[in-house]
């Protein structure tokens, strides 16, 4: 399974995100693509993944998540994989896509590869 | 207050770029070197701040002997003294990187004391990792702000601020802290001839960290097509002046 961290904003699900989850299903090569979104508006933004590929999507609610914080974010994606223990996970390289899966890999001590084009 | 601000040798890239017969590096026989843009707003930053609040700022770079050059660079642009550590001129890994830091990081401050700021540049003008200054504040159990375009010390306190849309985030984080800025955040001062000849004197420490096991390996490098296209032209007359200060705005010098 590969998990794609689905940035948003006002319930709309960023652009990059999507072409993020592109590549998370070609990484996948058949196996389940599943999205994580943290933050205000994910349940809403995330309602429209399945026409993307995504089988399972997950969402952080919490109001101390509500605004953009890395390190917060971050410890999200690091609970969820440890639960789900993704192959790889996957995310838009954007200035958050890169800092939050930065917090994750330092703190999972993973190889992280940034701005893939 | 003592600021240690990372930097990395990188080649100075005109227009093309041509790789090595093996594909796997830049040809930098007719290249000269550099610090990346964002480091080098890092090393004028670290000198405002010492300037202003007193202390001192330690450069420091992982990379081939020859990268002493952007050390002394460093020296001659107000920085105080210098660590190289010296690699065989293999790239290393960004988890490596941070390793390195760390280590040297936490013999500093059994030696002369502990670096109250660490900046590092947003991430590096060649390999654009971005991640080394996380790591290293994961490892030191410090906190990290990154892509900052403004950066002030007050009671204690780092005052960081990133540029959003619509204005700018403001973030206050205790010291000992990690930052990455962004080309921008300042305007870096051009060394004067006495700067140059003093940072001939101040120290560099060179120390020679082993290096492991790659764990991101880079497989070739590719001249992405239709590269060598060197200049745009955005408009002619009065009319190009909404192009003009479009462009100002974007690079962040309007």
């Amino acid at each position: 399974m590969v998990l794609a961290f689905v940035d948003h904003e006002d319930g709309q699900v960023d652009e990059l995100s999507l072409q993020a989850l592109t590549l998370a299903r070609h990484i996948a090569a058949g196996e389940p693509v599943e999205a994580v979104l943290v933050g205000d508006g994910g349940r809403e933004a995330s309602a429209l993944l399945g026409a993307y590929g995504v089988a399972r999507a997950h969402v952080a609610e919490d109001e101390r998540l509500g605004a953009y914080a890395p390190g917060a974010w971050a410890t999200s994606l690091v609970e969820l994989t440890d639960r789900l223990e993704p192959s790889a996970v996957v995310a838009a390289g954007t200035a958050r896509g890169n800092e939050v899966l930065a917090h994750v890999a330092a703190r999972k001590d993973l190889p992280f590869a940034a701005n893939c084009t | 207050m003592r600021i240690l601000v990372c930097v990395k040798r990188v080649p100075l890239t005109g227009g093309r770029m041509v790789l090595t017969a093996d594909e796997r590096a830049l040809e930098t026989r007719h290249l000269g070197f550099t610090i990346s843009p964002h480091e080098e707003c890092g090393v004028e930053e670290a000198v405002r701040i010492v300037e202003q609040h007193g202390g001192e700022v330690t450069v420091l770079t992982l990379g081939p002997a020859e990268a002493e050059e952007q050390v002394r660079d460093s020296l001659a642009a107000g920085a105080d003294g210098g660590i190289l550590l010296a690699t065989d001129g293999r790239e290393w890994d960004p988890q490596a990187t941070a390793d390195a830091i760390v280590a040297t990081v936490e013999r500093e401050r059994g030696e002369r004391g502990d670096f109250d700021l660490i900046i590092f540049g947003n991430e590096s003008a060649d390999a654009g990792n971005f991640q080394v200054g996380i790591r290293v504040a994961h490892a030191l159990g410090r906190p990290a702000v990154t892509g900052l375009k403004g950066l002030s010390i007050e009671d204690g306190r780092a005052r960081c601020e990133q540029e959003v849309a619509g204005g700018r985030d403001v973030y206050l984080v205790p010291l000992p802290a990690v930052v990455t800025v962004l080309e921008g955040i300042n305007l870096p001062r051009y060394p004067s001839v006495p700067a140059k000849l003093r940072a001939r004197q101040k120290p560099i420490e060179t120390n020679t960290p082993e290096r492991p096991e790659s764990r991101l390996e880079m497989v070739r490098l590719i001249v992405p097509p239709g590269q060598g296209k060197q200049a745009e032209i955005l408009g002619t007359g009065p009319d190009a002046a909404p192009a003009v200060v479009e462009m100002m705005r974007e690079i962040g010098v309007a």
